[in-house]
């Protein structure tokens, strides 16, 4: 029972409904359906906003507006979730690098990663490679997210991630680059681990990575 | 040689999309700005008399000047002029709306706000209004009448060359994200403060056409194309993550309230402002529409291109401005496009970063 319900949220999730997705996770809750159950119904959504934005049918505000679901529905669902769910309660620390001021990019991931149920901490932008350090060494994340728009900047990523090794960090975070100017091959040269051509595939490259372990 | 009249026909027909043949202005940049290839530079001279009438070869007279009369011909690049403005990297229209400017030296940049807004996150909800910041707008003002007092000898003065429209407005104050959450969860809220930011950027714009001489009996945008009118430029550069739709509904009302206030209005856009090029070149009163065309991956190749702007061409001029273009693809524009209506103005690629190079 509470299929209808299930399929609801998917649908609503998908079709970018705030009030409705909300008020039928609500509705599933008050049915007893378990929160995990409705995380699986979202993550379905999820799937097909995904599919819409390769497809070009939806656009960055969408991703934006599903992050915002994703956050909302969270907080609603935390203290029914069991501790031994797909939940995720990784540390992700993500900043635009020096030089650069563009962060769209950069907060569509923060706000789909904080859907999914990440611990986020945004620097913000233009962030010195030294505060990227400090903010590993403080907040211990598994995952350290930089982000430019420019191609001046790129090399910003290099300098983080050669600091990182220098202060003896670099085995304790994995590091995701992103950002129009890069693609694969440059990423590696500026040893990264992960190269996210969008927001979107960076929130899934995190995800995917985050329930490996 | 042509004289500054051809110039200002070649510039009126463009507008009406008659042109004969493509406003240019290719530039080699290794030396930029001042090794201009455009050979065909409006360099004639051109010497007003007392009468009203052009000075003509021969002798000259005292009696036939009046001090008031003379001028120097007004620099060019290409086919366009070359006009002074005020410092176009300031955010005037951000700091004017109550967005302190943030420097960045290393990002060569000056910031209207930093993503993240001043306003509350229920800005909505508290009925806040922006309140216009009067020693911004008369710096801006007073720096736009310098120009004037001071170059316009020599140069036609425009406005300032970036001018945020509505939508970047509203970033700075509330954020970006509440832009997206605002025109989903807070509809009417969010059209209020968009027409009330148009309202501000009208009157900016406003206030500094006061203080530009009028020239030709026209006047000159920032990209250096005179108009038998007034003439104003703004930008959107926070549609690019909007969808279609949202731009109709929210966007595009206040791009067509700014291009009902002037005579020839020009939209400035980004290659990832693609998907919305229908829909701002549907707008009945606006001009011309600029496009940047930042080459993949921030937009469409330029093949792709070509039918965008074939449709976009037929309804309004464009102006096509790019980092670098090869003599291919610079061949490429002028073969497909129609002469009328465009106008394109970049640099060739001699030297410098490949990377910038189109791929078609």
């Amino acid at each position: 029972m509470g299929d209808d319900v299930l399929l609801a949220i998917a649908r609503e999730m998908a079709n970018i409904g705030f009030e409705s997705t909300i008020s039928c996770c609500r509705e599933a809750l008050w049915r007893g359906i378990g929160a995990d159950e409705v995380l699986k119904a979202l993550a379905e959504g999820m799937r097909v906003i995904g599919e819409r934005f390769e497809a070009r049918e939806y656009f960055l505000s969408e991703l934006i507006m599903a992050g915002e679901i994703m956050k909302e529905v969270q907080l609603m669902l935390k203290p029914h979730l069991n501790l031994g769910g797909e939940q995720i309660r990784e540390k992700v620390v993500i900043g635009t690098v020096e030089g650069d001021l563009h962060d769209i990019g950069k907060n569509i991931v923060i706000s789909l990663l904080s859907g999914m149920g990440f611990e986020v901490t945004d620097l913000g932008v233009d962030v010195s490679a030294e505060r990227f350090v400090q903010a590993v060494q403080e907040v211990r994340p598994r995952f350290l997210g930089l982000s430019a728009l420019l191609r001046a900047t790129v090399p910003e990523m290099g300098r983080t991630i050669e600091a990182l090794k220098l202060a003896g960090l670099r085995g304790n975070v994995k590091v995701i680059v992103g950002g129009l100017p890069l693609n694969e091959e440059y990423a590696r040269q500026l040893g990264a681990d992960f190269y996210a051509q969008d927001a979107w595939k960076g929130a899934q490259i995190i995800r995917a990575e985050a329930l490996k372990r | 040689m042509r004289n500054v009249e051809d110039l200002t026909e070649l510039h009126r027909a463009w507008w009406k999309l008659e042109n004969d043949r493509p406003l240019l202005n290719i530039a080699y940049r290794e030396h930029f700005p001042w090794t201009w290839l455009q050979s065909d530079h409006a360099r004639g001279l051109e010497l007003v008399l007392k009468d009203g009438s052009l000075a003509e070869d021969g002798s000259l007279q005292p009696e036939m000047l009046a001090p008031e009369k003379m001028h120097s011909t007004p620099f060019t690049r290409g086919d366009l002029f070359l006009p002074v403005m005020p410092f176009g990297k300031i955010p005037w229209m951000e700091a004017i709306c109550g967005v302190t400017p943030q420097v960045s030296v290393k990002g060569n940049s000056i910031w209207g706000g930093f993503g993240q807004g001043i306003w509350p996150e229920e800005w909505w909800k508290q009925g806040l209004e922006p309140e216009v910041d009067r020693e911004w707008l008369n710096l801006l003002v007073e720096t736009t009448k310098y120009c004037a007092e001071r170059f316009s000898d020599h140069f036609v003065i425009a406005q300032t060359s970036i001018m945020r429209g509505p939508v970047d407005i509203m970033a700075a104050l509330v954020g970006d994200r509440n832009v997206i959450v605002g025109m989903y969860r807070h509809a009417e809220e969010t059209r209020r403060l968009l027409h009330r930011l148009a309202d501000i950027c009208i009157m900016v714009m406003k206030a500094q056409n006061e203080v530009i001489p009028s020239f030709r009996g026209g006047y000159v945008n920032c990209w250096g194309i005179w108009a038998p009118g007034t003439v104003t430029r703004n930008q959107e550069d926070g549609a690019a993550y909007v969808s279609p739709t949202l731009y109709r509904q929210f966007i595009q009302p206040v791009d067509r309230k700014i291009a009902q206030a002037f005579d020839y209005t020009t939209i400035h856009l980004h290659a990832s402002h693609h998907i919305h090029m229908d829909a701002v070149t549907d707008i009945p009163e606006l001009g011309a529409v600029e496009v940047n065309l930042e080459p993949p991956p921030y937009g469409p190749t330029l093949s792709e291109w070509i039918p965008i702007l074939k449709r976009m061409i037929r309804k309004k001029p464009l102006i096509l401005q790019a980092w670098y273009l090869t003599r291919r693809q610079i061949d490429m524009i002028l073969r497909e496009l129609p002469p009328q209506g465009l106008c394109l103005d970049t640099y060739v690629q001699e030297a410098g970063e490949s990377y910038y190079i189109y791929k078609e």
